[in-house]
């Protein structure tokens, strides 16, 4: 079956620094997959290529069906009422309130159709960003560190979210984060990018829902991929 | 101490708080006290008047020019010079808004447009537009034209400057999340730039519509044979104090007039920013 993701010997360049090097990728129709990295790893770099965001690039990066993003902001249209934020997913002049408000159902926003974004909390805010990437119904999603904006708890709430809405709708994930215990607890596999190159790949068995405990080995093998060992942390 | 703590309390950012805040609309009572000054002004400026301080035909008084008021605007002539007074704006600020707005879309959307159309204005806009009125006496004559184009003038300046950096400022993170969702660069103008310099614009609308009635009072002033600006050179001829004060009385009433049109408008346009 061919991947939704495929990319083979992608190298992106600005000027003469390489932030991705001779990438290969390849993600399953369904698949949950993590991308940590550190600051400037090329991570972000990687998901706007798939976004169809930046295209000026060597080697190949296919992706095949509707892509959605969802940003670290939500990147609302402040001046269209909730509900129409929504549709602005669906593209085009689309007015069909009537999925605007199934999609919003999904994430607990339906009180706040007729609201303007402005009076929405950071969480509110970042559901409703969410909203408008699913109701494309996208065979890949790409989060693009979405819960780095949010205070710790609601944090939480909206991993529960993303998982939950994986499960029903079942499109490709890409993660990318620098939260370890983020990716453990979400992805099938785990991605470590370091200067461009993957230089870790991790696949997660566990059932879902995850507990952290099941896989401190893992984890502890991602932070040294990331350059943090034990005796940093003691 | 207990009401530095709930104060406290009020300001603590709330992320977490999913309800959004209350939206009670205020309307608070005027403050009287705020009456007293202007009110004791005017009472000085009638005493004054009363006890012949105050010459007529240096100023009449407060009552006087009540009464000029009521006689000029039963004979018609204030609602003929109103009418033709109030016609220049519109028409002035009509070509100047029109030649404003394509002008700042242009120069705000491509670089080309950008490059030849900011500079001149740009140095253009530094030229005191009042001290054109010699200019435009011997270009346009002393007809309707030299007032309207001065008007024009007025407007389009603050209007131009607005509205192209209402366009050059909208926000590329925006931009960039309808690119994602595959918005096109017309529906991308359209959704996002166009409503996203709104606010700007009538930033610029509300100053141009101020220098408007600015340039007509002066173009009206300089030379007419009709308006609100001739009825009140005609009254200084004949030392009629009382008429130029009911002049002065509608231009800033117009001026206010305008002025609370714009901010209706504002209000109206700009629902979403409300909290």
């Amino acid at each position: 079956m061919a991947g939704t993701v495929e990319i083979h010997g992608l190298t992106k360049r600005f000027g003469d620094r390489t932030v991705l090097e001779n990438l290969d990728l390849s993600i399953e129709p369904g698949e949950f997959v993590a991308l940590l990295g550190r600051s400037g790893s090329g991570k972000s770099t990687l998901l706007r290529v798939l976004a169809g965001l930046d295209s000026e690039i060597d080697g190949e990066a296919v992706v095949r069906g509707t892509v959605s993003v969802a940003f670290q902001q939500p990147r609302l249209l402040p001046w269209r009422k909730v509900w129409r934020n929504v549709v602005l997913g669906l593209g085009k002049q689309s007015d069909d309130r009537r999925l605007a408000l199934r999609a919003l159902e999904e994430v607990r926003l339906v009180d706040h159709a007729d609201d303007w974004p402005r009076t929405l909390s950071g969480g509110e805010a970042q559901r409703l960003s969410l909203a408008r990437a699913l109701v494309r119904e996208p065979d890949l999603l790409l989060l693009d560190e979405p819960f780095g904006a949010l205070d710790a708890l609601t944090r939480i709430a909206m991993q529960r979210l993303v998982e939950d809405l994986w499960q029903r709708h079942r499109p490709s994930v890409l993660l990318v984060t620098h939260d370890v215990d983020e990716a453990l607890l979400l992805a099938d596999r785990v991605l470590v990018l370091d200067e461009g190159r993957i230089v870790s790949v991790h696949a997660l068995g566990h059932p879902r829902p995850r507990r952290l405990a099941d896989h401190m080995d893992v984890r502890t093998k991602v932070l040294a991929d990331l350059g943090v060992t034990e005796d940093a942390l003691a | 101490m207990s009401f530095s703590t709930t104060s406290l309390l009020d300001h603590a950012p709330t992320t977490t708080d999913p309800t959004p805040p209350p939206r009670t609309r205020r309307r608070r009572l005027p403050d009287l006290r705020r009456w007293i000054s202007p009110v004791a002004l005017l009472v000085l400026w009638q005493v004054s008047s009363a006890t012949g301080l105050l010459p007529p035909d240096k100023l009449s008084s407060p009552w006087t020019v009540l009464q000029s008021g009521v006689e000029v605007a039963r004979t018609g002539e204030l609602g003929a010079a109103f009418t033709v007074s109030l016609g220049r704006v519109a028409v002035g600020f009509l070509v100047g808004a029109t030649i404003a707005v394509a002008l700042g879309i242009a120069a705000g959307l491509s670089k080309w447009g950008e490059v030849l159309i900011d500079p001149p204005v740009q140095m253009l806009r530094t030229l005191p537009f009042l001290g054109l009125i010699p200019l435009f006496i011997l270009w346009f004559g002393i007809g309707e034209e030299p007032k309207i184009a001065l008007v024009a003038l007025g407007v389009a300046f603050p209007l131009y400057l607005n509205v192209h950096s209402g366009i050059r400022n909208s926000d590329d993170q925006l931009i960039e999340a309808t690119t994602a969702l595959g918005y096109t660069r017309a529906e991308r103008l359209w959704h996002v730039i166009l409503p996203g310099a709104i606010p700007q614009t009538l930033v610029g609308l509300r100053l141009s519509l101020g220098t408007a009635w600015l340039a007509l009072i002066v173009g009206e002033t300089v030379n007419a044979d009709a308006g609100l600006g001739y009825l009140i050179t005609n009254a200084r001829e004949f030392l009629r104090t009382d008429v130029v004060v009911v002049g002065l009385v509608v231009y800033a009433a117009l001026g206010l007039a305008t002025d609370f049109l714009v901010r209706l408008l504002e209000r109206r346009a700009l629902r979403w920013r409300a909290r």
